[in-house]
């Protein structure tokens, strides 16, 4: 018996390989995907809520989706870039993507003030689509004869007396936006924490805000000079930082 | 003490995690006016055993959605991995027409775009393009994971390309582009002159031709690839209006939004361009002597025209007979031959 004691110890030794058993923070981040900043998309079934855009377009939606990338968290004196942060939130096919938001760990101890984020993904990792998680290009983000993301896609109905389709797919680095928020309430991150970060997007925004996009006459964006309003809007006005729970 | 020794490796094992056995490093060596050494992405490392991995999936038409069709289906080693003559391909699952002509594949790790307007900025990000297109091999990427993964084979390749990673859509473009990396060809008789700068090598016909070629075509044709990789309006169209398949006749205007692209399409490389008939992005022209008619007399104007067609270009026909002979210096029958690139049948 002491041999087999002294071989398990030996084991240990020799293998080092056991991971700390240290609780480590994680933090969520979430995003609660909206058509008008309060009601829910709630993409199920037939029977679409509408919403109406600034400029009084009446439009459903069927897909909703968006890259977060880049996500920094910052105090005054100090500041963390979360390596390899991709996040795809919205609705696809009526599954929210990302129900329980992203797990991020690895952050530094510490009271956090500010976030910044992008919409879209970097010129960097948007030359090449041959990637993994949220940046696979099996999630219909991707686009294949021209390689780079989508970063926003909006796909849905205007009814606007007469019915139509709406696509907006809003990529290109020229579209690639920073944005940066203060956090509505201090961010707390120790050993052992939960907090949770909520953003709140907005899916009208990407009609309004910098210049108003008409449905109906700008259904469909695929790129071009109404892509860069497009996304001239999604970042004056499509996200916000909702709320910050410890 | 042998039974103790066991035990602990066991345990080793079993509390780190099985060891993997790494793939072979692959760095062939080119010529020194090709570089020296393959170039390649510093995120996907060229082995052997990816190679090996990107060929099987290359010939392999479980790529397909109907699992009839491969990338062989279109591209032909014995044609420098060029179609088979035929204008336009409608190999693909739909049966229909596709828009372009199929490009041969070789020299590809020097390129720096893909797809005759560029649009595919890395070899890897390419593969998605004719795996997912309907009219290609209409391949949803989850579905071809699902299939790799049930597969009798594959599943343990990935594993030891991949470092035991699970297959997935880049592990599955990295293979491809690993293999199509490694379709190099340099061993024509024009590599020989050179390797050699010895011009006793060609006839005097073909020598005359070397002029000719000089004189009118490696402008864009650039030594040593004979092309500069670069996008040209070669005066074949007037009017890029057409907007429909999402701008595919517009040239690479598509893909940079700039005006001043319009019409414009990449330069091929004439290395193998006596295997790589027809001609063209849409491959228009069925022979060399068509070829020859539109830059000597068809060129057609319009505000992208490339500035070196804007003169007029005369070929005598002993001129002709000599490119032509010279061109035939540009076939490597090793290339097209070497039975590391195809697969046993």
């Amino acid at each position: 018996m002491k041999n087999y004691i002294a071989i398990l110890a030996t084991v240990f030794v020799l293998c080092n390989c056991s991971k700390e058993v240290k609780p480590k923070a994680v933090l969520t981040l979430f995003s609660e995907n909206t058509g008008d900043g309060t009601t829910d998309l709630h993409i199920h079934g037939s029977e679409k809520h509408k919403f109406v855009t600034l400029k009084g377009d009446t439009f459903t939606v069927d897909n909703f989706k968006y890259y977060i990338s880049n996500v920094k968290l910052s105090n005054e004196t100090s500041s963390y870039s979360i390596p390899d942060s991709y996040y795809l939130f919205g609705y696809e096919d009526g599954d929210n993507l990302r129900e329980s938001g992203a797990s991020i760990t690895g952050i530094p101890d510490g009271e956090y003030t500010k976030i910044s984020f992008s919409i879209g993904v970097d010129g960097a990792a948007n030359a090449s689509t041959a990637k993994k998680g949220d940046l696979d290009p099996n999630n219909n983000m991707a686009w294949n004869w021209d390689t780079g993301y989508k970063f926003v896609t909006l796909e849905g109905n205007f009814l606007n007396g007469t019915v139509g389709g709406i696509t907006y797919h809003i990529g290109k680095n020229e579209n690639y936006k920073e944005l940066s928020f203060d956090l509505p309430s201090k961010l707390i991150i120790q050993d052992g924490a939960t907090p949770k970060i909520t953003l709140l997007a907005n899916a009208r925004m990407i009609f309004s805000g910098v210049s108003d996009l008409r449905l109906g006459a700008t259904s469909v964006v695929m790129g071009g000079p109404n892509a860069i309003i497009a996304a001239n809007n999604y970042a004056a006005g499509m996200m916000k930082v909702s709320k910050v729970v410890n | 003490m042998k039974k103790s020794i066991q035990f602990i490796f066991i345990l080793c094992v079993w509390s780190c995690g099985q060891e993997i056995e790494k793939p072979t490093t692959f760095k062939p060596k080119v010529p020194s006016y090709f570089g020296g050494i393959l170039p390649e992405p510093s995120y996907n490392k060229t082995t052997l055993e990816g190679i090996a991995l990107g060929k099987k999936l290359f010939f392999d038409p479980i790529t397909s959605s109907n699992n009839l069709v491969s990338c062989a289906s279109c591209h032909h080693q014995n044609l420098a991995f060029s179609d088979d003559g035929k204008k336009i391909s409608n190999a693909g699952v739909s049966g229909k027409n596709l828009h372009r002509n199929t490009p041969p594949l070789f020299n590809l790790a020097w390129q720096t775009g893909y797809f005759w307007d560029g649009g595919a900025k890395d070899l890897e990000s390419q593969v998605f393009a004719p795996l997912q297109h309907p009219d290609e091999h209409n391949q949803d990427l989850k579905a071809l994971i699902v299939k790799l993964q049930n597969h009798a084979e594959y599943p343990k390749l990935f594993a030891k390309v991949f470092n035991n990673e699970p297959i997935s859509s880049q592990n599955i473009s990295y293979a491809f582009a690993q293999y199509e990396r490694s379709l190099v060809s340099y061993k024509s008789i024009y590599d020989n002159f050179l390797q050699k700068k010895d011009s006793t090598i060609f006839t005097s016909t073909q020598k005359k031709g070397l002029l000719v070629f000089e004189l009118h075509c490696e402008k864009c044709h650039k030594y040593p690839f004979l092309t500069d990789f670069l996008y040209h309006n070669n005066g074949i169209d007037t009017t890029f209006t057409d907007e429909s398949d999402e701008r595919v006749f517009m040239g690479r205007f598509r893909i940079t939004n700039d005006s001043a692209d319009l019409g414009k399409y990449k330069t091929p490389s004439l290395r193998n361009i006596l295997l790589t008939a027809p001609y063209m992005h849409d491959g228009r022209f069925a022979t060399l002597d068509d070829v020859f008619l539109h830059y000597t007399n068809q060129i057609k104007v319009s505000k992208t025209l490339d500035e070196n067609l804007k003169t007029k270009i005369t070929l005598s026909e002993v001129d002709k007979i000599a490119l032509k002979a010279f061109f035939e210096t540009l076939t490597d029958y090793e290339f097209i031959k070497n039975p590391t690139y195809s697969i046993e049948k």
